[in-house]
């Protein structure tokens, strides 16, 4: 479903991605680890749109979506949450997912102000969806409250919320259970697991938690400075000397 | 003294039409707008120039053509025009930069503006201004009568309580929201598959088109411009009015403008000239505002009138 190939990105003189090349297959949810620096979020980047490559293309279903904007990558059906949850402090929960629906009519500035028929219509079935989204993710006491109040779990999960909102083919997480506490994270998994069923989503994840990570993924990438080191199931993975060292070092 | 009257609220709406235009641009997108004062001159200008009587005079041997005598409607329709299309060329190279320099550059065409209002003789009488600006209804009414100076008053609140209602109705909207999110985090809002920048050029245009409409008002209002009415101290005299009466507020937009903008005008105007020191009474009005700036974000950070999250009712 999405292809990354021979993917190419300097900073400067630092080489942050080296010729690295990962597929996910549809319906699967695929492992990205590597240690701090590996260069799994600058990846996420470039194939999100916020980077372009230096070389190399992304394709997605076929399609070549390398050099798109974020925006327009996220209307091709890719949406990614952040690392570090990056939240709209001043608005509620609840628009905070009205935010995201795609297609909606009252985005255009003429009809948003005269509030025509068909836009009052659309927000109330908006309204509905982030509603049930907010129930499914355990928020919705919390649906008129602004975002500041939220632990950092809740961050995440309202994240994954906005980014269900607009109805991605694949989500990219980075960290979804960064700052979660044990029970958040175990209702992140379930709630991961059953969004593929359900919906048949298709999920690339960064995760430093290599127990989310390891009984999660139907396959696990590995990357160290900025090159794919290998993949395999997680037994090949935790097997495998090359990442051990990467994570570890090597025997003196 | 119903004529003077009149007239402060005349010119007090007038600037909450521009601060409420700033409140689009800042207080719903986060756009750090530095120009206003240009927006405003350009459709001062382009009202008066418009509006006024074709007329050819000779001033120190410079030969003025000034006035196309159009009608006064469209005269300010053409001021949003013009204003909100230097809002978009504007827009083009920078809204897609970091915001400090949409500011930078916005400072530097207003000055722009006035120096080319100053400079282009021709066109603008330079700092000899244009006199004489039509108002509405002029052949029925004269300039300095009673009912010329109500009906300016009724057409200023009408186009103030439009603009109001629009300003308001766009806070609540989906393209509302897309703006209030892009002011919080704007790398989240195109991740969510808005495009940023269009937004964002809408907004500054549509800004744009309110300060340059007010510009137009103005200048029926006074019925005399002159580059000094546009220099950058009104740009942050308006950013004060927003400030203290609640950014992202519309009713904090017109409390503001109000309180402001009365304050600067009227507030010295009933203390005694000293004398050998002309300078010292006008300057006290810069005084009161600073004064009043500090004490309300001392006090209120958020302003009299604070944003408040939107609760949705089921």
């Amino acid at each position: 479903m999405l292809k990354a190939e021979g993917i190419v990105k300097d900073f400067g003189g630092l080489r942050a991605v080296n010729n690295c090349s990962i597929e996910v297959e549809k319906g699967s949810i695929v492992g990205l680890i590597g240690p701090n620096g590996a260069g799994k979020t600058t990846l996420f980047n470039v194939i999100t749109g916020m980077y372009k490559p230096d070389a190399g293309k992304v394709t997605f279903k076929g399609e070549n979506i390398s050099g798109l904007r974020p925006d327009q990558i996220c209307q091709k059906g890719i949406t990614r949450t952040f690392q570090v949850s990056r939240e709209l402090k001043i608005m509620t929960l609840i628009e905070n997912v009205m935010l995201a629906f795609k297609d909606q009519i009252g985005e255009g500035i003429i009809r948003g102000i005269l509030n025509t028929a068909n836009v009052k219509q659309q927000e109330r079935e908006n309204l509905k969806k982030a509603l049930e989204i907010l129930k499914a993710l355990k928020l919705y006491d919390l649906r008129n409250e602004s975002v500041v109040i939220l632990s950092g779990g809740q961050r995440k999960m309202l994240e994954l919320g906005q980014a269900l909102a607009t109805e991605p083919k694949m989500l990219l997480l980075d960290e979804p259970t960064a700052g979660s506490t044990v029970t958040e994270t175990g209702m992140m998994v379930n709630f991961i697991r059953r969004m593929r069923e359900e919906q048949e989503l298709t999920f690339l994840i960064v995760e430093h938690k290599m127990e989310v990570i390891m009984g999660l993924c139907d396959k696990i990438i590995v990357i160290s400075y900025g090159e794919k080191l290998m993949e395999g199931s997680a037994d090949e993975v935790r097997q495998n000397e090359q990442v051990r060292e990467a994570y570890l070092g090597r025997e003196a | 003294m119903t004529s003077f009257i009149i007239g402060i609220i005349t010119v007090v709406a007038i600037y909450c039409i521009v601060v409420l235009g700033l409140n689009l641009r800042w207080g719903y997108c986060g756009l750090l707008d530095f120009g206003v004062a240009g927006f405003f001159l350009i459709g001062a200008y382009t009202t008066a120039i418009l509006i006024s009587a074709p007329s050819e005079s000779f001033l120190f041997g410079v030969k003025y053509t000034v006035g196309y005598g159009i009608g006064w409607p469209l005269g300010l329709i053409a001021a949003a025009v013009v204003s909100g299309f230097l809002a978009f060329l504007i827009g083009i190279p920078t809204l897609r930069l970091r915001g400090d320099y949409l500011a930078i550059v916005t400072i530097g065409v207003a000055e722009i503006l006035r120096y080319v209002a100053i400079n282009e003789k021709w066109l603008t009488r330079g700092v000899q201004g244009i006199r004489n600006i039509k108002r509405p209804f002029e052949s029925f009414f004269a300039a300095a009568s009673l009912p010329s100076d109500i009906i300016l008053l009724v057409l200023t609140l009408a186009i103030l309580a439009l603009f109001f209602i629009i300003a308001d109705r766009i806070y609540v909207s989906p393209f509302g929201r897309v703006l209030r999110a892009m002011r919080e985090d704007e790398v989240v809002t195109s991740f969510l598959g808005k495009s940023v920048f269009s937004f964002k050029m809408l907004t500054f245009i549509l800004g744009g088109i309110y300060m340059g409409i007010a510009g137009g008002l103005f200048a029926m209002y006074t019925t005399a411009i002159e580059p000094y009415q546009f220099i950058p101290t009104y740009t942050f005299l308006i950013w004060a009015c927003l400030i203290v009466g609640g950014s992202g507020n519309n009713w904090g937009a017109i409390l503001g403008g109000a309180l402001l903008m009365g304050l600067f005008i009227q507030a010295t105007r009933f203390l005694p000239s000293v004398a050998g020191q002309p300078q010292l009474i006008p300057a006290m009005r810069y005084i009161a505002v600073g004064i009043l700036l500090i004490v309300v974000l001392r006090l209120r950070p958020r302003g009299l009138l604070p944003e408040k999250a939107i609760k949705i009712k089921e």
